[in-house]
């Protein structure tokens, strides 16, 4: 690791204004998990680093009724996966976030770190997505600028997202999921068991395949970003839960991605994985019912 | 006299609290990372980011004009120099201090920089130009081995005095292949006719690394009088002292190597790694320390264990084996190390541990671009048992015969002459192999799998040689206390050796274990041992100590009875005390006696153990010697996975590792080994590999190089021990470090192979590489 130098604002405020000033070679860091990769293997040598860990803003998770649930961007996985309210109000959220990496990871990561980072292979991005969450940015400059976007459009590209320059991720908002929606989470690790996920399912369905039925497949770490998979209602409705209807579902799932290549397994198998799980976790939501 | 082998034992045998147990808990143990002098500097070193280039040119200068460097050195240190060797290595001279013309791998050394503190070191490096000119890279052993491959080192040096082993290197000239081992014996081809049943196939296992915990750390220091300390974290201070002897041309006694406790070895530590750069920087200090940790990415540049492709052809007449001809292609990096003698005892149990007529090896040492090879836990074994054991289940199926059936109808026993023409002893193999089968359930089926998935049960065995001639010594000093003092290089790097080797002291000397302590090796002060690995500690300085402890015994016995005024056989020494036979009340507290005999405050009784093995050099053209080994290991494992049929996903349901450890000294510290050993087996089995693209290293780090957890242990793990006296270990003792890695990956794919029907070949065994080989089955049905 080179030398660098560390700022740590002590508010919300105070790190944008520095942020406005230092520019865009100085990297920010939450929990640095991922940061500090990249300083270790100099892939980045900043001169300085704007450290967020001084700021006492950003840390909260909050039931708001009629609303949803907020989540600080500082929140820590391990936070999340003990949290009360996650738990109640969106346990599959808490589900993917228990998956994280390991005990160390999940007590320095911060969820916020997480989603800027623009990682695909991540656990919160697909579940986030078909929770139909949305993220505050703020900035640049100060905290009275904001604006609200669907995480779904967060998400640009390969380590590619929408924070624009300046801008801080401030909280993650989880609407009231709709009575009746039964989701779960499966991961594959090719792996050891504290690997980046290979595959992400999350799977949300509601109602009992009639017509106003839905069913949601959001997969993640196969493509560059989330990847909603669509036309599964099409499919869906109208039929009864069997064997042959959950391999369908499979099957259409894997036929709407197109895997990157990355470093752990090839595009092949991750085609068969999507089909595999998006055919368990379907199956799993129905029967567990 | 010694005590009986096995009759009236009161602390070899049992399990006493490890004596560095509660440092280690409480975080207190001296590790070689922790240790400090002062004032020291801190090291850096600049590292090729080619796999194979000519240097240009190599400009420190700006470095050197850098606030708070005190030293660089690159090849203009070393070239031309009158008091200094530029190539060290312990097979062949082939690694230089620093590199001269070439760069052979993507981490070969190119320069290295002492500064106020790291990052300072780290700036220089920045400032260090280099010129590179391309060359083609060989990264493939098999291709590399070819005589139009890209050729890595231009003429092969052999070292003034050799290794007895390694005398004979079988070179051939201008091709990447230092060391060639033969093994002849009985007529192959002739055998092959013979043959009912021909099966021939290839086997994988990738470059991978140890992953000691602690990294290789070394402080280097020079004095005004030209002698060199080094604190280093090292399994084998000898060997490091006698090649620094060499480099800098100075008698051993001006190298001083002091050795912590290591944060784990396994081969890793073996060898000169930091000592030449570090010590050669050191020079240039003015007398100051210098200090070089790796990082974890500079660990995976120093030593890996080799690659291999192993092909093996198998005869079998009237369901026996009959004829065996292997081809082994190991792949060992950019520098020789120790690989030559991995290449070597990996070439001659790679026929297996069973009764075969006609042996037939070609084991071929092929220099690649990449990291280092050398030793590894195991020592080649792995792989050849990756390529036998495999094939004996595919032997066992073809035929209709039990697999367990066809080992124990196979295997040698007592007596047997083995593949190098060597008669066997010790090598419980068939007790290891019920054992084994009991533990695991063998013949029962396993419960019925849920849907989409299968299970399965598989078991392999191994066997591996310890290294050979080999020497130990040690000292045992009887204080004025009563308190006793074991003087011995042996390292403490986990394994336990601190514990077992004065629980042999105590029992032999007939002292409390409490009273006795050991000393930190030091060159300096602790007598000669060869090495700390092979397993070998346990066996050799088990049997200096012992005889130390005897010597002391015998001494003191000898003049307590003058003090007493009796004959020597009269007297017993037991917990500490020398008693009169049959009067008890008669005798002396060991304090008493040493007080009472040098009748001033203290004194000394010194007790000397040295012990030295025979054998190990077998013919250059037929691999064949009257001893082989001054032991054998024998280990067993058995398996029973789950396979996921549609994600290609193996889970290991039971794991059971069976060793004949000849008598177990410890017996937990015995079970820690075998089971320690199998962990580390299943990460060799499903997740580790240092992947390589056009010579670039791709995951040289813990993120991307996975390694086992307690997540990934079986389910259910269990050792075992059965003990088959050696007639010359310790209390019958033996090795038992490496018994169970080699069987791990075969005993698992064996099971995967009973529970699916696809035979892998390739590790790791990754879940796409099984859902691949499942698919490839589907579509030929």
């Amino acid at each position: 690791m080179s030398r660098f130098e560390i700022l740590e604002p002590e508010s919300l405020d105070e790190a944008l204004s520095l942020m406005g000033r230092e520019g865009e070679d100085v990297p920010v860091m939450a929990g640095g998990v991922a940061l500090m990769i990249l300083l270790k293997q100099r892939v980045i040598r900043p001169k300085r680093v704007i450290t967020l860990r001084k700021i006492r803003e950003m840390r909260e998770i909050r039931d708001e009724p009629g609303v949803g649930v907020k989540i600080g961007s500082l929140v820590t996985h391990r936070a999340i996966e003990a949290s009360s309210v996650v738990r109640n109000r969106c346990p599959v959220f808490a589900e993917a976030e228990h998956l994280v990496g390991n005990v160390r990871i999940r007590n320095m990561g911060t969820i916020g770190g997480e989603i800027c980072h623009g990682d695909p292979h991540s656990d919160a991005a697909p579940v986030l997505v078909g929770l139909g969450a949305s993220v505050r940015l703020v900035g640049p400059g100060s905290s009275g600028q904001s604006r609200t976007i669907p995480i779904s459009e967060f998400f640009l590209d390969y380590m590619e997202t929408d924070v624009k320059r300046g801008e801080l991720l401030a909280e993650l908002m989880i609407p009231e999921p709709p009575k009746g929606v039964r989701a779960t989470y499966l991961k594959h690790e090719t792996s050891t068991s504290t690997d980046w996920p290979a595959l992400g399912v999350a799977a949300f369905v509601q109602g009992n395949g009639g017509d106003d039925s839905d069913v949601r497949v959001v997969i993640g770490s196969v493509e560059a970003k989330p990847k909603e998979i669509v036309g599964l209602n099409e499919l869906a409705r109208g039929r009864a839960p069997g064997e042959t209807f959950f391999r369908e579902l499979g099957k259409h799932a894997a036929s709407q991605v197109d895997p990157l290549d990355d470093t752990r397994v090839s595009p092949w198998y991750k085609k068969q994985l999507t089909e595999v799980y998006t055919r368990r976790a379907l199956k799993s939501i129905w029967t567990a019912q | 006299m010694a005590k009986t082998e096995t009759n009236g034992l009161s602390i070899v045998g049992t399990t006493p609290v490890r004596l560095d147990g509660v440092e280690k808990v409480r975080g207190l143990s001296p590790y070689s990372i922790n240790t400090k002098v002062q004032g020291m500097l801190h090291a850096k070193v600049l590292r090729s980011r080619l796999p194979h280039a000519k240097l240009l040119r190599v400009d420190a200068s700006r470095a050197e004009k850098l606030p708070g460097v005190a030293a660089v050195v690159t090849r203009d240190d070393v070239i031309g120099r009158k008091d200094l060797d530029p190539y060290y290595g312990v097979a062949l001279l082939d690694q230089s201090i620093v590199a001269i013309d070439k760069v052979r791998f993507v981490g070969d050394i190119v320069a290295g920089v002492a500064a106020a503190d790291a990052e300072i070191a780290e700036e220089a490096l920045d400032l260090i130009d280099v010129e590179y000119e391309a060359l083609p890279a060989a990264m493939d052993a098999r291709e590399a081995a070819a005589l139009d491959a890209p050729l890595i080192h231009e003429a092969f040096r052999m070292p003034k005095r050799s290794y007895g082993d390694l005398a004979a290197m079988n070179s051939i000239p201008d091709s990447n292949v230092p060391y060639h081992f033969k093994l002849r014996r009985g007529d192959v081809d002739q055998g092959f006719q013979e043959s009912d049943e021909i099966f021939e196939d290839d086997y994988f296992c990738p470059t991978t690394q140890h992953m000691a915990m602690e990294p290789h750390v070394c402080i280097a220091q020079w004095d005004h009088n030209g002698k060199l300390t080094l604190w280093d974290g090292t399994q084998n201070p000898f060997t490091v002292r006698s090649v620094m002897a060499n480099l800098f041309h100075i008698p051993v006694t001006k190298i001083r190597i002091i050795v912590p406790h290591l944060g784990s070895g396994y081969g890793s530590k073996t060898y000169p790694k930091l000592e030449p750069i570090l010590a050669l920087l050191a020079r240039k200090t003015d007398g100051r320390a210098v200090r070089l940790e790796l990082t974890r990415e500079e660990v995976f540049y120093t030593v890996t264990k080799n690659g291999a492709w192993v092909n093996i052809r198998t005869g079998v007449k009237n369901g026996v084996l009959h004829a065996r001809k292997v081809n082994i292609h190991w792949d060992i990096g950019a520098y020789c190390d120790i690989s030559p003698r991995v290449v070597k005892n990996g070439g001659y149990v790679s026929a297996g541990p069973y009764k075969i007529p006609h042996i037939y090896v070609d084991s071929y040492c092929v220099y690649t671009n990449k990291p280092p090879g050398g030793a590894f836990r195991g020592f080649g074994v792995p792989k050849v048992a990756w390529a036998f054991e495999s094939q004996m289940d595919d032997i066992a199926q073809a035929l209709g015969v039990d697999p367990l059936e066809i080992r124990m109808k196979n295997v040698v026993g007592e007596g047997t002459i083995f593949a190098t023409g060597s008669r066997l002893h010790s090598v419980g193999f068939k007790p290891v192999l019920a054992k084994t089968a009991e533990a695991i359930g063998w013949g029962k089926p396993s419960e019925p799998a849920p849907p989409g998935k299968a299970r399965g049960k598989g078991l392999a065995c191994i066997i591996k040689s310890t290294l050979t001639p080999s020497t130990s010594s040690a000292f045992v000093k009887v204080n004025e206390d009563g308190t006793v003092s074991l003087l011995s290089s042996t390292i403490e790097m986990g394994q336990g050796a601190d514990t077992l080797l004065s629980q042999i002291l105590a029992e032999e000397m007939g002292i409390p274990l409490a009273t006795v302590s050991r000393a930190q090796p030091d060159t300096d002060v602790t007598p000669y041992d060869l090495t700390t690995s092979s397993s070998r500690s346990t066996f050799h300085m088990g049997r200096a100590v012992r005889l130390a402890a005897i010597d002391a015994r015998n001494q003191i016995l000898d003049l307590a009875a003058e003090m007493l005024e009796v004959s020597p056989e009269d007297l017993t020494l037991s917990e500490g005390r020398i008693s009169v036979r049959g009067n008890l009340d008669r005798g002396l507290a060991l304090e008493e006696f040493v007080q009472g005999y040098f009748k001033t405050k203290g004194g000394n009784i010194l007790g000397r153990g040295v012990i030295k093995t025979e054998g190990g050099k077998l013919d250059a053209e037929t691999g064949q010697a009257e001893i082989t080994t001054a032991f054998w290991f024998v280990g067993a494992c058995g398996a029973e996975v789950e396979v996921d049929t549609e994600t290609g996903d193996v889970r290991v349901l039971d794991f059971v590792s069976v060793v004949d450890c000849g008598k177990a000294i410890h017996p937990e510290l015995c079970l820690g080994q075998i089971s320690g050993a199998a962990a580390q087996g299943i990460g060799q089995t499903f997740y580790e590999e240092l992947r390589f693209d056009n010579g670039q290293p791709t995951n040289p780090n813990l993120l991307d190089y996975s390694l086992p957890s307690f997540m990934e242990t079986p389910d259910r793990f269990t050792s075992h021990y059965i003990e088959n006296p050696h007639q010359e270990g310790p209390f019958g003792a033996k090795g038992v470090g490496e018994s169970s890695i080699g069987a791990t990956a075969p005993a698992i794919a064996n099971a995967i192979f009973h529970a699916v029907g696809v035979r892998p070949k390739v590790l790791p065994m990754t879940s796409e590489s099984i859902l691949a080989l499942i698919h490839e089955q589907q579509e030929q049905e």
